[in-house]
């Protein structure tokens, strides 16, 4: 048993294929206008950016380019510089004579300071003013 | 069982958006029942094959006269069937969806069960009975039914697309499928 809707289709379904054409043909001028659509959007960007943009202030652009590599040459140049320095300093031997006569003048002065410092509280007198008084404090 | 799209409302949104994959699903999806109606009612292939693509083209061209996206399937329809009144005006047969029928003269309550598709169910050895008897009905009856039977619109869709009052449609609708039931029990007998 079928529904009269069943029966309906069923009867005209030979039709399908020649709907089909008239579908495709009715939806053409919509398919075409989409194609079109996309093969210009990306186009337009870019000459428009380039006609707008660039195109009237080229000599500014220029210019700035210039300038840029002129900059980024001599950030280059600067950093070599500076490494060969830093390696002439790490090998002269004379350097390295000085920093150790440096360290032991100061590992001499801090001894002092400490014995100084060790006797200073026991000669202390009684009278003199408190003013004059150096308080010691004796580090753990 | 009808056979509906995936989210139609969907479709009908990015047709509206102009995608030609949208359009080509919802015609795709209506192009046979669409044909089966005009053919009933004009009985000539070619008119109706004419018929069929300038209500496609039609529909391109005016969707946004569609209000609700919802109702795409009976605003389709409604393209159509005025293209078939037109057709029948040329071929001289005016006034034909016009005509007055006499249950109308009468306010009658009709039966609901009157009004479910579903109900009526054709033994294999009636098509061909069912479907002489169909084209025996009235244009305006005949066009009745076919919507009832082709996409199960209600009967205020199909006011809309007949152009005609609900009151009519209801008269008409149950005048045809009384005819009809009582014509296949007669053959069955």
């Amino acid at each position: 048993m079928k529904s009269p809707r069943e029966i309906l289709l069923h009867k005209h379904r030979a039709a399908t294929p020649r709907l089909d054409a008239l579908r495709h043909a009715a939806l053409r001028p919509l398919n075409n206008k989409a194609d079109t659509k996309e093969r210009r959007e990306p186009r337009r960007l870019l000459p428009l950016l380039w006609r707008e943009l660039i195109q009237p202030c080229r000599g500014v652009w220029t210019g700035l380019a210039a300038a840029w590599v002129v900059i980024i040459c001599f950030q280059f140049t600067a950093q070599e510089s500076d490494s060969d320095t830093f390696r002439t300093v790490q090998t002269t031997p004379e350097v390295i004579m000085a920093a150790r006569e440096q360290r032991r003048l100061l590992s001499e002065m801090i001894a002092e300071t400490e014995v100084k410092n060790i006797r200073e509280p026991s000669a202390m007198p009684i009278s003199r003013p408190r003013s004059e008084r150096r308080i010691t404090c004796k580090m753990a | 069982m009808l056979l509906v799209a995936e989210n139609p409302t969907t479709t009908v949104q990015n047709a509206r958006a102009g995608e030609p994959a949208a359009w080509d699903a919802l015609f795709k999806r209506y192009q046979l029942p669409l044909y089966s109606y005009v053919f009933e009612l004009v009985r000539h292939e070619q008119e109706t094959l004419d018929i069929v693509q300038e209500t496609f083209i039609n529909a391109v061209r005016h969707l946004a006269g569609l209000r609700t996206d919802e109702k795409f399937g009976s605003w389709l329809f409604g393209i159509a069937h005025q293209k078939c009144v037109q057709y029948w005006r040329k071929q001289s047969r005016r006034e034909v969806f016009a005509q007055i029928d006499p249950e109308d003269t009468a306010e009658r309550e009709y039966p609901s069960s009157e009004s479910d598709p579903s109900e009526l169910l054709v033994r294999k050895e009636q098509e061909e009975g069912f479907l002489e008897l169909l084209a025996e009905l009235e244009p305006p009856h005949r066009s009745v039914l076919l919507l009832h039977f082709l996409e199960d619109f209600s009967l205020e869709q199909i006011a809309e697309i007949t152009s005609a009052n609900p009151g009519t449609v209801k008269s008409r609708m149950h005048y045809a499928k009384r005819a009809l039931r009582k014509l296949l029990e007669e053959k069955s007998a």
